[in-house]
């Protein structure tokens, strides 16, 4: 009930402020009946936090010790600090080069799927037209099928019909492929929700359909984008089983390093922890400087 | 539909490189994708259920050459009485050989059908309990719904490796149970092929359970305040108003967050792949791993498009059943054309 009757509107407020804090008008409405957290709540509460980032910060921690002392000792802390594991993961040039290839891979794929998520929703968001419903559904079905379910057909399409295997493109045209069915039901009720008297205005003032999208729709519609791009900027950054199939030698991205890495090393467990902990940085300040994009697409997501 | 015709094109692509080997016709393929749904979702297991025609793995007829210069046995032919340079065609007209991706294929059922089940029971009632900490007003409130998120982010295969290290048989979690006194807990958690699949479906949990917080606290807060002083001024409990409203309330959350990660879970791989690989004797292998074991570590397309093809039939099912039940309402409502009409 609660999240059905929450409509159009809802994406867009909870852009606002799904987790920190809270408007001050929600705040108000949050008073009420769901009562105070005593001690004993906020306890919980941070055991909870202390279970959900022990294992994050254990293996920041790991990577500053050496393997004796992980050997000696596997859940203490680093005595003396040690830097080696990091800098050596730093200097060495494989790093860098997953680092550059996971860029290049999200890039793209965010690029392809907010333009043509974009372009795709407009229509089944504003036109009129005989199929509208039914394609909109198959896409809402599309969501329902990520890459796993088509990866070998989708392996020997990409390797053999178009060759494209080991390249950038290869991996991030099908990523895109599987993040337009999010994209497009979370930008199709942001495009709706534009009162129909602008477009109206737009037109008598002489603009075509097309000059509305990109003169009125895309600058309004800028939140709901940067959402969907948010989204396939941290699916593909965190894709694991496609890149795994494509990509070779050279052209891996982050996660493949860290599995070879993790294979290649495994007697050297601090090592890992290093490379694991390098590994994670750059999600995480992505994640920390738009977690309220990231939190109210996916809550958006689920709302329909 | 996705799957029927890139398998047709798989298929085709086979024809033309022989790629598959034998059996690698697109219609072997989906008799063979058939079978497995009968042998794992029909339960029509050879001689239980079954004694008629589907209960043969070799359904379709299959020709195969013996290599006899590799083989280490003497040709068949020879054992059956012919002479070792005669040209021999024999007709079997038993139940094939059994291969040994079938039985794989069983277990690789298994364990999905049942992580699904249980991550999912364990993922919604613990999320929900969370949730509800979460929404109650404390201090650093913010913040700790930010932190609790944090390894929705990070990628699997990042927290897998870091996990796997850690569940090592003389790694930090035994270490930790040991000094905290609880030493008789230590397990060899990700070998033992009793504990492996319960392992995963704690660290599953674990890098999930922000998502599904966050998602129910979103509910929660469209549940009107007016319905909780109601409630309070007729002197409800606050365990009560949860039982009594926020739980009906927050229904079609729950009902979504459970379709989606039962379909979560059915497509699980990285996670499963970084910490057992499928293993040990295939306690964890889940639908995924077993398709990509079987289409790039054995090379055998035909299996692993037939795989595909059932898992694809399984998510289409529960789409179906999904759209019929939970979305068509939600998108309905959600959907209602503001100024469009």
């Amino acid at each position: 009930m609660s999240s059905t009757t929450s409509t159009v509107p809802t994406v867009g407020e909870s852009v606002s402020d799904p987790v920190p804090g809270g408007g001050r008008q929600r705040r108000r409405r949050r008073d009420g009946g769901r009562g105070e957290g005593g001690i004993l709540v906020f306890l919980v509460a941070l055991l909870v936090v202390a279970l959900t980032l022990g294992p994050v910060l254990y293996a920041v921690l790991g990577g500053f010790r050496t393997n004796a002392q992980l050997a000696a000792d596997p859940a203490g802390l680093p005595d003396p600090w040690v830097f080696d594991n990091y800098r050596s993961v730093l200097l060495g040039s494989t790093f860098w080069t997953y680092l550059v290839n996971s860029v290049a891979v999200a890039v793209i794929t965010t690029v392809v799927t907010v333009v043509c998520g974009l372009m795709a929703a407009y229509p089944l968001a504003r036109y009129q037209f005989r199929w509208r419903e039914p394609l909109f559904m198959v896409f809402v079905v599309g969501l329902l099928f990520p890459a796993t379910v088509a990866i070998i057909p989708l392996f020997i399409l990409v390797t053999q019909d178009l060759n494209i295997g080991n390249t950038w493109w290869g991996v991030a045209l099908p990523q895109a492929a599987f993040a337009l069915p999010m994209t497009i039901v979370i930008l199709r009720p942001f495009l709706m929700a534009i009162p129909h008297e602008v477009e109206e205005a737009a037109m008598i003032d002489g603009a075509s359909r097309l000059q509305f999208f990109w003169r009125i729709l895309l600058p309004l519609s800028a939140p709901g984008a940067v959402t969907v791009g948010v989204l396939a900027f941290v699916a593909s950054w965190n894709a694991y089983l496609l890149p795994l199939l494509l990509l070779r030698g050279e052209m891996k991205t982050l996660p493949l390093g860290v599995a070879d890495f993790s294979s290649q090393y495994s007697s050297d467990t601090a090592g890992v922890f290093a490379f694991t902990t390098l590994a994670m940085i750059p999600a995480l300040i992505f994640f920390l400087a738009m977690q309220k994009r990231i939190v109210s697409g996916l809550q958006g997501a689920v709302k329909g | 539909m996705i799957g029927t015709r890139a398998i047709g094109m798989a298929a085709h692509k086979a024809g033309k490189s022989s790629l598959l080997g034998q059996g690698f016709r697109a219609n072997a393929t989906i008799g063979r994708a058939l079978q497995l749904i009968l042998l794992n979702i029909g339960g029509a297991r050879p001689g239980e259920m079954d004694r008629a025609t589907q209960g043969s793995p070799a359904k379709y007829t299959f020709c195969f050459g013996e290599n006899e210069e590799e083989s280490p046995w003497e040709p068949f032919h020879v054992r059956l009485g012919y002479a070792a340079d005669e040209s021999v065609v024999t007709l079997m007209a038993a139940e094939g050989p059994h291969n040994i991706n079938d039985h794989a294929s069983v277990t690789g059922e298994g364990p999905t059908r049942h992580g699904g089940a249980l991550a999912r029971g364990f993922h919604v009632f613990a999320a929900l309990l969370l949730a509800l900490l979460m929404n109650r007003k404390m201090r650093g409130q913010s913040v700790i719904r930010v932190l609790i998120f944090v390894p929705y982010v990070i990628a699997e295969v990042v927290v897998g490796t870091g996990w796997s290290l850690m569940l090592q048989s003389a790694g930090a979690v035994n270490d930790a149970l040991e000094k905290i006194g609880l030493g008789f807990l230590a397990n060899e958690w990700l070998s033992d092929p009793d504990i492996a699949i319960w392992t995963l479906m704690l660290i599953i949990t674990w890098k999930y359970i922000g998502f599904a917080v966050i998602i129910f606290l979103a509910g929660l807060q469209g549940i009107p305040q007016e319905i909780y002083e109601a409630a309070q001024i007729d002197g409800a409990s606050y365990w009560q108003i949860q039982r009594r409203i926020t739980l009906p309330l927050l229904g079609p959350t729950i009902r979504i967050w459970a379709f989606l990660s039962m379909i979560g879970s059915l497509q699980l791989f990285d996670m499963v792949w970084i910490l057992t690989g499928g293993g040990p004797a295939n306690a964890t292998t889940t639908m995924a791993t077993f398709l990509v074991n079987e289409g790039t570590k054995r090379q055998n397309y035909g299996i692993a498009a037939a795989a595909s093809v059932v898992l694809f039939v399984i998510a289409l099912a529960m789409a179906l059943l999904y759209q019929r039940f939970v979305l068509a309402r939600d998108v309905a409502a959600a959907d209602v054309p503001r100024g469009v009409r």
